[in-house]
């Protein structure tokens, strides 16, 4: 339905990336995958490698295609539809990507950021502590400067793709006297400078990605691993989040268009009480509301990636974005598991996996919460700090508002009283 | 053009191939193989999605006298009904059995 909102190079590059998804993914890959058998998908990411799916917006010379942002969007979509895992592995590199193409050094792109996209090098993002992650300016790994080196110390967990990372975005506190978000540094941290990583989790879904916690004890890392300035860390968080949530949001509509097509496929098949299950409204009626709830999140999607491609300031859009697409695709999930019933219990089709992959997307990369509060947040201030000439009269189109009579009740008590007489 | 469902009705059972039936009709060649699990075997290309993902492992590989794969639902008393090898299916060439059903009992059931 989007394709009239979409030009011709966008609509190649989606159809690229499903037919990389058709036919260059090993189904078996998301299997073993799913039941804890492999760790990290190495494969998946050569594959995107050789199909130069990586980090589609970055330039060339990086390895790259310099695309724009709703490309990227479209892409992520289609990875999707393989459930969140191989979604996050492909997202991450964008993720990282962004703070390494846009504040870090020329050695850092070519050290960091080419590798990454060539699949040479596995990327990871050290965001959330022990302590939680919602709250990213209250983080207290820190690191110390000593001669030529920073000391970090810290624990990071819900490392995603830790467990195969060869290096780490790790925040860090750098400044204990300075406001919090003047406060804190992000470094290139390689895995073998001392990060010690381990899987303490089991996951629900999300399997097969290494959701790692990791230790830096007395970890040194050259001053020259330092990304953008020093204490500005905040600037690239929120730059980071643009992709982060974004890539999280295109990636739940893609799982949701999974499910939601195996369960038409079903209803439109299975017969009860002498006709096929999509001919009662209690089955059609969800399909209709989940359909509809997708292409919804599909329109703020994009129109987040489209304010990205035009350096407007997005982080409303792009919150909406996350927050309304990972809710459709839980709800979407949900009741296609609903549709196909006892069926849709078990293993034989993918939609409880999915089920279990969809619970988490309304936690990660910033909660429903966290959206709803920067979205809550930036309303009340589009609202209550606009200017006065842009201003709209709401109370003169209020039909009562001319009104100087107050409205009470008058009438007499004592007309409803039984006269004593 | 979908595998016929009506075929238990307007199509003849000619032959028995590995304990299943085959059904024919004047314009098909190769019939359809089974009752509960139907398997057209003149729309089936041999791309084996649905031994794949049958549970229960109803379909064997079966080749024809031209060389041609087919998925054969050899073991068609094992199906679940779960309905998977027909979704899977790219030509349409499955046809699952569900057990006969009618409105009448749901208005039982609501009286």
């Amino acid at each position: 339905m989007f394709d009239v909102l979409l030009s011709e190079s966008e609509k190649q590059i989606r159809d690229e990336v499903r037919t990389f998804v058709r036919d260059q993914v090993d189904p078996n890959l998301i299997i073993r995958m799913d039941g804890n058998e492999q760790e990290y998908p190495y494969d998946f990411i050569k594959s995107a490698t050789r199909a130069n799916l990586l980090g589609l917006r970055f330039p060339k010379k990086f390895g790259g295609r310099g695309l724009n942002w709703v490309s990227e969007m479209l892409a992520i979509e289609e990875i999707g539809v393989l459930g969140i895992a191989l979604g996050c592995a492909y997202s991450l590199p964008s993720i990282v990507g962004e703070s390494v193409d846009k504040f870090g050094t020329e050695d850092q792109k070519k050290s960091y950021l080419a590798p990454t996209l060539r699949g040479e090098k596995i990327c990871a993002e050290a965001l959330t502590e022990p302590r939680g992650g919602s709250d990213f300016l209250g983080t207290i790994t820190s690191a110390v400067p000593q001669g030529d080196h920073f000391v970090i110390n810290g624990e990071k967990r819900f490392v995603a793709g830790g467990i195969g990372a060869d290096y780490f975005l790790v925040y860090a506190k750098t400044n204990t006297k300075a406001l919090p978000h003047q406060s804190l540094s992000a470094f290139l941290i390689d895995r073998d400078m001392g990060v010690e990583v381990d899987e303490h989790y089991s996951l629900m879904g999300c399997r097969g990605m290494g959701a790692a916690r990791i230790v830096l004890k007395d970890v040194e890392v050259p001053k020259e691993n330092l990304v953008g300035a020093l204490d500005g860390a905040t600037e690239i968080f929120n730059a980071m989040m643009v992709p982060e949530r974004l890539t999280s949001a295109a990636g739940a509509i893609g799982l949701g268009r999974a499910a939601l097509e195996l369960a038409i496929r079903y209803a439109a098949r299975r017969e009860a009480f002498g006709q096929a299950i999509s001919r009662y409204e209690g089955v059609s009626f969800k399909i209709a509301d989940c359909a509809t709830a997708l292409d919804a999140a599909r329109g703020l999607v994009y129109h987040a990636a489209r304010l990205a491609d035009a350096g407007q300031p997005s982080r409303k859009a792009v919150s909406q974005a996350k927050l309304f697409a990972t809710e459709a695709c839980y709800q979407t999930v949900s009741e296609s598991l609903q549709i196909l019933g006892g069926i849709g219990y078990t293993d034989v089709y993918p939609v409880e996996r999915l089920f279990r992959d969809a619970r988490l997307a309304t936690i990660w990369t910033g909660s429903s919460e966290i959206m709803r509060l920067i979205i809550q947040s930036d309303v009340f201030k589009e609202v209550l700090k606009a200017p006065h000439g842009e201003r709209r009269d709401v109370e003169l189109d209020t039909p009562g508002a001319v009104k100087t009579v107050e409205k009470v009740y008058r009438a007499d008590p004592n007309q409803y009283r039984k006269s004593k007489g | 053009m979908p595998i016929d469902r009506t075929f238990q009705a307007t199509w003849k059972q000619t032959a028995q191939h590995q304990n299943h039936s085959v059904w024919q009709s004047e314009a098909s060649e190769l019939g359809i193989h089974g009752t509960r699990v139907a398997v057209d075997f003149d729309l089936c290309t041999g791309c084996l999605k649905c031994l794949v993902v049958c549970p229960e492992d109803v379909f064997e590989q079966w080749k024809v006298t031209s060389g041609q794969i087919k998925a054969d639902p050899a073991h068609e008393p094992a199906c679940l009904e779960c309905l998977a090898c027909e979704l899977v299916c790219p030509e349409n060439a499955i046809c699952i059995a569900q057990a006969p059903s009618k409105s009448d009992t749901l208005s039982a059931l609501l009286d």
